[in-house]
């Protein structure tokens, strides 16, 4: 049987359209695959585990900063800065990224540039922790001498802080107190408005890239918004440097140990100007006593002396049992009190009331605080504030000591007459005459003006109306303005504390210092003080002046010691706010500086000059018609005393003295004309 | 079959201007985030810059004030031979 050839079945040529669609449909298949894969790998990521990868993007490509906003500044009554900002570095370390074996060398080579013990320095290094602070509020010169160190040493770096700065050193430095290395105040106005003047801290988020560069700012806040607030000061900048000046000189001159003055305006009480001396930079705040940081305007207690004799008087005006015209029998210097005997400096026999208050009598304000009796007096003591706080913007102010009138023993009333026995402020006793100068209201004391934001928009002002009650009636008070006129006359007890030109009240005291370790009055150690005012041109408000200095060696009495310093103040105060002289005007319009002249001409000749010329116009104003004078060679001070009554227009064209005049010599003056004066230096 | 070749080709060209239309704003995108990115630290460099030369005008304008403080003044001004006035010294002209 012929085997059948198993036929192999033939093998059809595929059509190559159909194997070409073939592929593509596999293409396709695996396209279309690889597409669900990536949507499904898509949905996973994105969809079902977004929450957790957002997370993890936003980790590694933000980071959070904490930024310090600045603190507010402090400015003068013009704006001038009294404490700024500026930025410091400050040096800190990675203790775990320094080897541990060049710790110690690397503590040696720093302690030298950061004045820092080594030993602290490589305890500080050596510790396992991830941040040490190696010194804070570095110099620009420690930065420098700083700067290869870090660039060597991967865990040492610079730190940017903000750093307070007081520009104007010394200048009311116990007044602005200063902060600590946290921007915190610890003194003075930095601490008493701390919650204002602090700026507050604030978490930024920030976007980077994989080599921690900053990507993308345009999420960074304006930081000003969180800035603290600026405080506006009522201390004039000038009056205080001057102030400061003079009772420096007070205080050297009378080898005292140390001083206090302040100027407060009658009328609101504003602070014009609050020094000490010793002074104290808050610069250098470490370099310094502890001591010195005290305000002792405000925080310290003391006796105020003669100066309170005025309130004794008050009482006696007040309560209608005294007039001023009544008379006092000073007993000749000696007065008997129970077991005690009151002396005056000077025996005086009968006073009148107002020359009580000039000749300083303890024995006259003595009878008169008897007469008028502990209640009364006590009443117009609390009226004035004594025995509490005068409520000024400052911090640790104490109450001042008045024990209450039931308690006082009849010796004890007539120490409280002349000062005794009762302790206050400096800043207390000048509000009480500020009430006596303005016409009896009183006023509350007070350092800061406004406070403005950092858009400068005022959130808060002090108060302009008087709204606290009056202390005494407006006569009293004009009665003892005349009293208190009459203590620097001849034959008071403060002459040297006349301004030449100007009206003067004001009272000296001396008092003597209690000695806690002898428990009794010291007969060495004396309070000397002055305080009062100059009387200022109608509608201006006067400003109280109060100079006192503590233990003077080269005289004890107020009248000798503080009293110069008072009228030096005041003369400068009468210039800077352009008080017109009162009285002997046109002799204090000649007593011109003599300016000295390239030829060498005396200044004893040039002011016989002046004095001659100012002597000519006067004699040309009294007899004379009212004609322009011949000014060629004069000063334009000179001139412009002559021509300024006429209150005409004034025009000054060059340098040196007048050459030229307009109108000519020997026109008639009339109110209103106006002038012109070409200057030249060599005439 | 002619007009089958001419829908085809026209299938074609549209593709290829779609693909090319992707890719651009592929591109394009891409482009925008890089400049995007570049001005990003151009402003941050810049930022940085605004800061430190605000931190140089702050140490200037303390060095300012120091030099500007009265005592310094007063000083100068003692030394430069001038005289504190008087009271009768200012004439104040109405």
């Amino acid at each position: 049987m012929r085997q059948r050839k198993k036929r192999t079945p033939r093998r059809r040529t595929p059509d190559p359209e159909k194997r070409q669609r073939l592929r593509m449909g596999f293409l396709a298949g695996v396209v279309v695959f690889c597409l669900v894969a990536i949507v499904a790998r898509a949905y996973y990521l994105q969809i079902v585990r977004h929450d957790y990868y957002l997370a993890r993007q936003q980790r590694q490509s933000s980071s959070t900063l904490l930024v310090h906003c600045d603190r507010g500044e402090i400015l003068a009554a013009h704006g001038r800065g009294l404490a700024i900002n500026i930025k410091g570095r400050s040096l800190f370390a990675e203790p775990r990224r320094i080897p541990a074996k060049q710790a110690g060398r690397l503590a040696a080579r720093l302690a030298p540039i950061i004045k820092v013990r080594s030993s602290v320095l490589a305890r500080r290094l050596k510790s396992r922790r991830g941040f040490v602070w190696l010194k804070r509020g570095l110099t620009p010169k420690q930065v420098r001498a700083l700067e290869p160190w870090c660039d060597k040493y991967r865990g040492l770096s610079f730190i940017k802080e903000n750093r307070r700065v007081y520009p104007n050193r010394e200048l009311a430095g116990q007044v602005l107190g200063f902060v600590n290395i946290d921007g915190r105040g610890q003194e003075g106005l930095e601490l008493y408005y701390n919650k204002y003047l602090e700026g507050r801290q604030i978490y930024i988020s920030l976007e980077h890239d994989a080599r921690s560069r900053v990507v993308d700012t345009s999420s960074y806040p304006e930081l000003k918004h969180y800035c603290g607030k600026s405080l506006y000061l009522t201390i004039d900048r000038n009056l205080q440097a001057w102030t400061e000046r003079e009772l420096e000189k007070a205080v050297v001159e009378s080898r005292g140990k140390q001083g206090v003055a302040v100027i407060m305006d009658a009328d609101n009480g504003a602070i014009l100007a609050m020094a000490q001396y010793p002074r104290f930079n808050p610069n250098s705040k470490r370099k310094t006593n502890p001591a010195l940081w005290r305000n002792r305007a405000v925080t310290d207690l003391m006796e105020p002396g003669s100066t309170f004799k005025v309130f004794t008087l008050v009482a006696a005006l007040e309560s209608g049992v005294y007039k001023i015209s009544d008379r006092i029998d000073c007993e000749n210097g000696r007065y008997r009190v129970g077991r005690r005997t009151i002396h005056d400096t000077h025996a005086h026999g009968i006073l009148r009331l107002d020359e009580v208050l000039k000749y300083s009598s303890n024995i006259g304000v003595s009878k008169v605080v008897t007469r008028v009796g502990a209640e009364r007096f006590y009443k117009v003591l609390r009226s004035f504030g004594f025995g509490s706080r005068s409520g000024i913007d400052f911090p640790h102010e104490p109450s001042g000591r008045l024990r209450p009138w039931k308690r006082w023993r009849s010796i004890d009333l007539c120490n409280l007459a002349f000062g005794q026995g009762v302790a206050l402020t400096p800043v207390q006793l000048v509000a009480a005459y500020a009430a006596l100068a303005n016409g009896g209201y009183r006023v509350t004391p007070h350092l800061v003006s406004r406070i403005v934001n950092s858009d400068g928009w005022t959130v808060y002002e002090f108060p302009r109306r008087r709204t606290a009650p009056r202390a005494c009636s407006a006569e009293v008070a004009k009665a003892l303005d005349r009293a208190l006129g009459m203590v620097v006359e001849e034959g008071g007890t403060a002459p040297r504390a006349r301004v030449a030109g100007y009206r003067v009240a004001g009272k000296t005291g001396t008092a003597q210092k209690f000695d806690f370790a002898k428990k009794c009055y010291s007969h060495n150690n004396y309070w000397a003080s002055f305080i009062g005012y100059v009387d200022p041109p109608a509608g201006t408000s006067r400003k109280v002046v109060y100079v006192m200095i503590d233990e003077p060696r080269k005289s004890i009495y107020g009248g000798v010691v503080a009293a110069p310093a008072f009228k030096r103040i005041n003369q400068r105060l009468a210039c800077y706010y352009n008080y017109p002289p009162a009285t002997g005007t046109k002799r204090l319009a000649m007593e011109l500086l003599p300016e000295e002249k390239e030829d060498g001409q005396s200044a004893a000749a040039q002011e016989s000059e002046t004095g001659a010329k100012a002597a000519r116009d006067c004699a040309e104003r009294k007899t004379g018609p009212r004609l322009m004078p011949d000014l060629t060679g004069r000063t334009i001070r000179e001139a412009l005393t002559l021509v300024s009554r006429y209150r005409g227009r004034v025009e000054i064209s060059g340098q040196g003295r007048i050459a030229a005049q307009q109108p000519e010599p020997g026109t008639e003056l009339k109110p209103g004309l106006d002038f012109s004066f070409r200057l030249q230096r060599d005439i | 079959m002619s007009g089958l070749k001419l829908q085809s080709s026209r299938w074609g060209l549209l593709n290829t201007l779609l693909l090319l239309l992707l890719v651009g704003a592929l591109f394009f995108c891409s482009w925008i985030n890089n400049k995007a990115v570049i001005r990003g630290y151009e402003l941050s460099r810049l930022r940085t810059e605004e800061k430190n030369l605000l931190e140089q005008q702050d140490k200037l304008q303390a060095e300012l004030a120091t030099l500007l403080r009265p005592q310094n003044l007063a000083r100068l001004a003692r030394e430069l031979g001038l005289r504190e006035p008087q009271p009768g010294h200012k004439v104040v002209l109405p």
